[in-house]
Parts: structure tokens; sequence; C-alpha cells
């Protein structure tokens, strides 16, 4: 507590009769009205991560001559105690990468490769999925009233498998579309990776590659996230569009804007989680996984031994997990383009293992620097 | 040696501080007598010595406005409505220091280039102009009054302090005014419930509603109709039905805006500015869609009222995010679901967000999508905060909190560091002293005993207003109610009537959300909390014409042909019965009709989104206004807007 601005020789030569005065109204005694008042220090916060209580005596302001009607000083509330929800609140986010849009790689969807697309074989209730290439990879047939989602690399799929072989009057063909990443090649800085679209033959069971994309995704988060960006070429009904497509250790409770009608719009998870978001001007994509440390050591898996891990288990509650986080956003408006950012976010929380982590938190902290 | 007597004092008030004490009353400090005509006093600096001088840009008004006399210490000026009084607190000596009262409840200041203070006078139709001493212990003087419309509530300066900009809450407006001379330059009408505005560089005003999930944005360099930018999203999450996803999510408790810019190489770029927007997205439900809990949808990961801070790019006018993504299968606790004030530290682009209701202090990543998901921490504070300033020179957060009566100051770069707090000179009034306990309840969110989904009183009645929004309950859809000025007098509660006392209407209304229940001791501090709510100020507007359509309207209304006072009567404007009007058994309480004007949706199901409309409706079953001429049907809702 330092002086009140007064001048000098007032301090001096009212020292005296201030303090008596102080001992006079503190310790209760008049309640004259005098030069001096005492500010109170009555809120007294909650017990757990309590603020400090600041006692302080002031000189308030000199009383006016006519003073206006001013009610009674009184104290302030003190928190309510007890009765609270359980649960926990938000986790605080570790750190938070900031990664530059524009740096990342970008890819045009071209001609498909003859030696890629994929296979299926076997029943409605046990089957298996063979894709060309050494690509740990996410399937999706859009099927009339259905769509079947499969991840290669463990046993992660959703929806009904479609009724293979042949049909008196012809199979029909639906549209599919893949995306893959390889263990081959894979390094903290970058991921090789492959998109394709399609169509599946039912007759023959067998997905073929009308486009695809090969690249090398670039590290947001070394070894954990990896992205690019993807130019899909404008067509006399559509103006085309670039996305940021990232792809991450497998996730739970994955929430992400995008079209459910667009089938690579929207995210999806397996052996690996893969996020699509617009990064055209005057867009905003986001989305957000949890992590579980058995995700992360099937990621690991995958990095290392190139091969898949059929047993996987997902964790029973997701609550405990780290929260990642990817966000972009693209200001200004098409043609003329604006700032863009990009960011993810790591929440740990309270529960949460943190050893389990160190690895992946150590590689944003490192990102974050 | 000079700071001797000081410490003195310390000391001694903290030997004598083992039992609670008052000191004496503090003199009340009234800028000038009251009886002079502020209207058409000059709004111009009196003193010659220099003034305290805002830190930082600072050009957005809050209940705390920090300033700083050249080397001097870090000055708070404090808006107190509840003491209506502006405090001046010297935040490095962590003490008051001085008290002005002003005519009225301030809610925002303003600190203009030159030091003088604009103060919003909530209660009023007013802006007032202080003048502070060049020595901080004395009180402020005040210089002029000016004439806004009703319930002033948001400040702002335009870059190059050209204008200075105040919302008007229940006058639905935004007046721009000249920054030198305080004449009013332009009035510029906008939806129901203003509250926050801030400027960008291109010079447009955007302007939050408490209600609506909008944001209105008013071009200074033109004479062009506001715009809306519509901050509605939808929610994802894996958990969720369709349907719920599909529904568009309105909003709420739109108090707030803080605008951020950019850091690093994209403020070269062309957007280099966003504005945000700390709000709660509701999801009220449909009839069609299921529900799994008294109002709105099933907990699927996005509760059905979610803390959101919309982020608006200013130069497209539009909301950047689209989606509140669930990041988690269990509810979460702590939520801030009654966000009243924001700031921004530009040296580490937080958003700063003061959470009434959680009584906490949020720093958010003012850089995410949505900087709710991305929580950086939290700091509990006094009770109550309805204002947070950022000093980037100290790197200090300071927290007003009007129920507390105290303000927090928060170290930001020492993360375990508990906030010191600084007791106010807080006088309210006795009525409100009173009910103290009552309005702590009121706001209180995450008590188990109120609901079982983390919701306040005021998450629907906003300080005693309405939302809104219209519910899907049970018993099919209800309008939220506006409660503030309308309780005595007005019992039955509830849209059926089915409530005899405020008491059994909040127990109800407790149980319905899923609390666990109060104690009648807490249903009475409840209850003596909203009966002493007040509802608008009066509105002042219209000369002759209106004055003769509001007559014209009165006729019509005590009318037998019109009916309308047959229900609507006496000084509560009801009679305090139930109706059946549309023969389905379905029999709902006479709503008072007291500031209806502000209160839209109309009829206890919402099906009317303006007054227009209510009393147009070929179909309606109240009254018979439909077909009146339209002249009459215009004096009739002129006269519902007056009451």
């Amino acid at each position: 507590v330092t002086r009140l601005r007064l001048g000098r020789s007032a301090v001096r030569t009212w020292s005296v009769a201030w303090i008596f005065a102080a001992l006079a109204v503190a310790c209760g005694g008049s309640r004259r009205a005098g030069p001096v008042q005492v500010a109170r220090a009555h809120f007294l916060p909650s017990s757990r991560s309590a603020p400090a209580v600041v006692t302080a005596a002031a000189k308030v302001a000199q009383a006016p001559s006519t003073p206006a009607e001013d009610p009674p000083g009184a104290a302030g509330v003190t928190p309510l105690e007890g009765d609270l929800a359980g649960g926990e609140p938000r986790p605080s986010a570790v750190k938070a990468v900031r990664f530059d849009v524009d740096m990342l790689p970008v890819a045009t969807w071209g001609r498909a490769s003859p030696r890629s697309g994929y296979s299926i074989t076997g029943t409605a209730s046990r089957y298996r999925v063979v894709i060309r290439g050494p690509w740990f990879a996410e399937i999706v047939i859009r099927q009339p009233v259905s769509s079947f989602d499969i991840f290669t690399g463990g046993t992660f799929g959703a929806g009904d498998p479609p009724r293979c072989g042949p049909r008196p009057l012809g199979a029909p063909k639906y549209p599919t579309y893949w995306s893959g990443i390889s263990a081959r090649g894979w390094t903290d800085a970058a991921l090789n990776v492959e998109l394709g679209r399609g169509e599946f033959d039912v007759g023959t069971c067998v997905g073929v590659p009308v486009a695809s994309l090969s690249a090398r995704a670039a590290a947001i988060v070394p070894g954990f996230v990896y992205g690019l960006r993807v130019l899909i070429p404008p067509t006399p009904i559509d103006p085309g569009q670039e996305q940021l497509i990232v792809f991450l250790p497998r996730g739970a409770l994955v929430s992400a804007g995008g079209d459910p009608h667009a089938p690579l719009q929207t995210a999806n998870t397996g052996s690996f989680t893969r996020l699509t978001l617009p990064t055209d001007p005057g867009t905003s994509g986001s989305a957000s996984v949890r992590l579980s440390p058995a995700a992360l050591g099937l990621w690991t898996a995958l990095r290392k031994t190139g091969r898949p891990v059929w047993a996987f288990q997902d964790a029973f509650k997701t609550d405990n997990d780290l929260l990642l986080g990817v966000d972009v956003v693209s200001e200004g408006e098409r043609g003329k383009a604006g700032a863009r950012t990009g960011s993810v976010f790591v929440s740990l929380p309270k529960n949460a293992y943190p050893l389990a982590y160190e690895r992946l938190l150590s590689a944003v902290s490192s990102a974050a620097n | 040696m000079r700071t001797m007597p000081v410490i003195c004092l310390v000391l001694v008030s903290g030997a004598c501080a083992t039992t609670p004490r008052h000191p004496a009353p503090t003199p009340a400090v009234t800028a000038q007598p009251a009886g002079s005509d502020w209207g058409r006093a000059s709004c111009a600096r009196v003193g010659k010595r220099d003034l305290p001088l805002r830190v930082a840009e600072g050009r957005d008004g809050s209940a705390v406005a920090l300033v700083r006399a050249g080397q001097g210490p870090l000055l708070a000026y404090v808006a107190d409505a509840d003491s209506r009084s502006v405090h001046t607190v010297s935040v490095d000596e962590k003490r008051e220091v001085s008290r002005t009262r002003v005519d009225g409840a301030p809610r925002q200041l303003l600190v203009l280039p030159d030091g003088r203070v604009v103060a919003t006078i909530s209660d009023s139709a007013h802006i007032e102009v202080l003048e502070p001493a060049a020595d901080p212990a004395a009180p402020m003087a005040k210089l002029c009054e000016r004439e806004v419309p009703v319930e002033p509530w948001g400040l702002a300066l335009s870059p190059a302090d050209a204008s200075l900009l105040v919302t008007s809450a229940w006058g639905g407006a935004l007046t721009v005014l000249d920054a030198a001379t305080f004449a009013v330059k332009r009035i510029v009408p906008l939806p129901r419930d203003p509250r926050a505005v801030v400027v960008d560089r291109s010079n447009v005003a955007f302007v939050s509603h408490l209600v609506g999930a909008k944001m209105s944005a008013v071009d200074l360099g033109a004479d062009a109709p506001p715009e809306t930018i519509d901050l509605r999203v939808h929610k994802s999450t894996p958990k969720a039905q369709l349907e719920d996803m599909a529904a568009l999510r309105t909003g709420s408790q739109g108090y707030a805006l803080a605008k951020v810019t950019l850091p690093g190489k994209a403020a070269d770029a062309q957007g280099r500015e966003r504005i945000l927007a700390p709000m709660v997205s509701v999801d009220p439900g449909e009839a069609i869609r299921e529900r799994a809990v008294y109002y709105g949808p099933p907990f699927d990961g996005v509760p059905k009222e979610t803390p959101f801070a919309s982020v608006v790019d200013p130069s497209k006018k539009q909301s950047l995010g689209k989606y509140l993504l669930g990041t988690s299968e269990g509810q979460l606790a702590r939520e801030c679901l009654l966000p009243r004030a924001a700031a921004v530290r530009a040296k580490t682009s937080s958003l700063l967000v003061a959470c009434l209701g959680i009584d906490a202090l949020l720093e958010l990543d003012a850089l995410a999508v949505d900087p709710f998901r991305a929580e950086r921490r939290r700091v509990a504070v006094a009770p109550g905060p309805e204002g947070v300033a950022v000093d980037e020179a100290s790197g200090r957060a300071v927290v007003f909190s009007q129920m507390g009566g105290a303000l927090s100051v928060i170290a930001l770069d020492e993360v375990t560091k508990a906030p010191s707090v600084i007791a106010l000179d807080y006088h309210p009034d006795p009525g409100l002293a009173q009910v103290a306990k009552g309005r702590q309840l009121f706001y209180r969110t995450d008590d188990v005993r109120i609901a079982i989904d983390g919701l306040a009183c005021s998450s629907c009645h906003m300080d005693g207003r309405d939302d809104s929004i219209t519910w899907a309950t049970p018993s099919g859809p209800r309008q939220t109610p506006m409660l503030a000025g309308r309780m005595p007098g007005t019992a039955p509660y509830g849209w059926e009537g089915a409530r005899a006392s405020l008491h059994d209407y909040i127990s109800n209304t407790v149980t319905n959300l899923g609390g666990k229940g109060l104690t009648p001791e807490e249903l009475s501090d409840l209850s003596g909390f909203l009966l002493t709510l007040k509802g608008p100020p009066a509105t002042r507007r219209g000369g002759a014409t209106r004055a003769e359509l509001v007559s014209r309207g009165h006729d019509l209304f005590v009318s037998s042909e019109q009916g309308c006072s047959g229900c609507h009567s006496g000084e509560a404007s009801t009679d305090t019965m139930v109706h059946d009007l549309e023969g389905r058994k379905d029999p709902v309480d006479t709503p008072s009709l007291r500031f209806v004007r502000g209160t839209a949706p109309y009829f206890h199901d919402g099906r009317y989104a303006t007054l227009d409309a209510l009393l147009a409706d070929l179909t309606s079953p109240m009254g018979h206004s439909a077909s009146l001429p339209e002249w009459d049907r215009v004096a009739l809702a002129e006269y519902l807007r007056s009451m």
C-alpha cells in the first residue's frame, strides 16, 4: 500500500491525527465523520481456490458539503457454498499449436493409378477388405439406403456391408471413397497418404478407382497430427474448393462440422482419424476428438510394425482421455482471400493419466514453440 | 516515513478485524447538486490539469475502465449500479480512493481521450459525462447529461475517437453522438435488447443482442440500415439424433463483445480483426423432437444450453463458427452459462470472459473458432462478476463483481497466484441488500437444487427479463415470460395459472428442471428477490401524434367490442384468471401486459413474432382486433407498446 497522492505538507500535518482517527474508526469507536474512512475487507471468498483477501486502509474522498441521499454501506455477499453439481469442468488447454495453413503441402486429384483400389471378400457377418498398396485405409461405400464405412487395420466398421455377387439384371455400382496412410516413409515430419474415389462394383465386390491423389502430408504436431491441402478443381457446375485433410490417431467422440451428404467431408475414425476441414475464403472448420492411451498405442503400432491390430478395444469412458481440437479459419471471400489461421488445441482432463500422453504432449510443446 | 500513516492503518485494521464490522457510512459524493439542467450543460472539461488516461486503446465500454496518470498507479473506474456510484480504485495500492454518486445505476464506463468519463445510466434515458479530479482521491465532477433512448447500456468510441456510440437495451437502438460536442448525430433502431458495442477499424459498429443469437452491424460511415449477423449454429456430436443436429440453435446471454487482432503474419492480410461474442447457444426443443428432460432435447454431449463464443469476421460480417461441437460424454460441470463481460489480452491472444453463476474469470484462446472449446484456465473471483478490463502493460486483469462489491485483480502471467480482492465502498439500495441471498440464488448455475443441467433462473429470465424463446415442454410450447416488474399482484403464476404463490411456482419449476429442491427459506429469498425486480425504465418518446394514437388505442383496448380489458385489467393488467381460449381444455393464465412491447414472441406458445402480427391474425382467439381498420390496429399496438 502506498501513500495517497496528497500534498506532502498535508500528510505531515495530518499524520498524527490520522493514526488516532484510524484507531478509533477501525476498532469500532467513534462513527462520526472525520477526515479518514477505513476501507473494508468484508469479502471472504470460498475456501477452495480462494482469492486472497486484501485488507487495506484508505482515505476515501472528502465529505462533500451537501451529501446526497446515500444508502448505508453494506458488505458484498460471500460465495454460496455447497450443492454444486458433480462432474468435471472443461479441461484446461495445455497448449495451442498455431500452424500456417498456407505452408502445408497441396495435392490435386488426378487420374487414378491402375494399381489402387480395393476388394471385399466374405459374408455379411464376416468380411475382409484388401486394399492395394501399403495403406491403412478408410473406405466408404454409399449404398442407396445406407453407408458402409470400414477401416483396415482393425475391426472398425459401421453400416451394412454390400451384398456382393452377380445379379440377373446386372449388378449395381455404388460411389465409393477412400483415404489411406502408409507406414512406409512415415516420419515425425511427414506421412504418405492416398485419397481415392471411384465405383464399387457389387457384382465383383471390387472398388475401382476413378481418381486418386497421393501426397506426403506434413506434420502439424510431429509424429501425431499431419495435414495437407487438397484442391478440388472447378467444374462447370462447381466452383471448386480447397480442403484441409488432417490425419491423427484413432479418436473417440469425434465431433466435426461438414456436409454429411459429402462422404469425405465428415470426420471418420478407425485405425486412424481423418478430418476434413474447409479452407476456402470465408469458411471455418473445427473438430474435436478424444484420444485414449490405447489409441496412441495403436497409432504407434501402425507406424512401427506396418501391420494391422485386430483386437483393439476402445476405452469404456472417454471423459478422462486427452481432448484434441483442430480449428481452421479462412477469412475473406471467394476470389479475395483473407487471413488464414490454424490451431491444434490439446487439453488434459484432471483425471487423465499424463504419463500416457508424455510423447504427444512433448511434441505439442515443441511444435508450439 | 511518508507511508507510515497508511501502514499504521493497515496494521490497525488488521488487528481489529477479528470480528466483522462495518465502517462508518462513507459520505456520498454527488458531483453537483440536483436540479441543474444537465441536458443543456456543456460537457467540456472544466479543470486544466492533466487527467489519468485510459490504458492501451481502450475504446470499448465496460463496467471497469483502467486509467493511469503518467507513471502513477493503475486506477480502475468502476460502474457500481447497486451503489449508484462510480468508484475510483487504486489497483496498485489495492484500495479504493474515492466514490462518486451518479443519478442512477451506471452500467458501463468509457474513458475519453482527454480523461473524461462517460457513464451509461441504465435505469434512465441518459448518459452522464464526468470529469475526474486531478487528484483521484477527490470525486468526479458531473459535467453534463445527454438524452438517449431508454436504458442506455453499452459504450464505444469509433476509430480516431470521432463518434461516441451508446446502445439502449430497452430502447432498442444505437445512438451515435459526436464525441467532441456530444450532439446526437444518428439514432439507429436495432432488434430487441442490444447490449455491448465495439467498432472495427473500418468504422463498422458491431452490437450484441441479449436474445436471438444475432449481432447487428451498423456502418457508421453510411446511412444504411443495420445488417443482422446470424450467430445460430448446429450442434455436432456423435451421440446426437439427426433431427437434433439438423436443428438450428438459437442463443441468449449476449451481454458482451470483444475484439481481437490477429497476431503475426495473419495481421498483414485483409482480415485483421475478429469480433468475439460470448453467449449461450440454446436448443429449446420442438414438439416433434424427443424430450428427455422438461425443456429441450435430451443430453447427448451438447446440452440444450451450452456456452459458445461466436467469432465474427468483420470484413464479411459473418460468423465463422457454424458448429457447436460435443467434447464430452458426460455433462460438464461449472460451465459458463451466464457470460457477462469480455476483454481481450492481445499479448497472448486470450479472450477473458467474466462468468456470473460460477463466479469465475475464464481465459480462452481468442483465435479458436469457438474459444470456449479452448479454455486455458479459470480463476475464482468475487461473487457476481459483471465487468473485466485488462492492463496489457502489467499483465493484469481487473474484474468487477457487483454482488460481492469487490474488484479481483488477477496476475495473468502468474498461473498459480490467487487474485487479490479489493473490497469496494459498497452502498446497495436497502431493499436490494435484503434480498441479496435470493439474488445470488437467482443467478447461481450448477446448483443441483435448482436444475439438473446447470441452468440458473437467469438462464431464461436474464436479469428478470425473458429470453425470447419458446420452449418445448410437456404442456406444449411455452414462451418465457418476463418477470421483472410483473410479479406483484399477478398471482396465480405460470402459464397454466396452477400455482397460487411464488413459493409454489418456483418450487414447481425447479422440480421440472430436475433440481432437488430449495428450502422454504431459500424459496422465500428467491421470491423476495423476484418481487423487487424492477421493470425497464419508462420510455419517453413521441409527440402529439403518438399521444393521440395511444389515446385512441386505449379507447379501443377498454372498449367492450375489442374485449381486451375484460381480461387484461387493473394495474397489473391481468384479471389473475385462467381462460380456455381455444376450447381445447388447455386454459392459460392471463399474463400481465406490462412492458409487453419488449417481450416478443407473443401468446403463451410464442406463435406471434410481433404485436402487429398478433393483432392482425383473423384466427386469433383473443379479441377482435383483426377486423379493425388498419389505423385502429396501429393505435392499439401503440397503446400496448406504451404499457
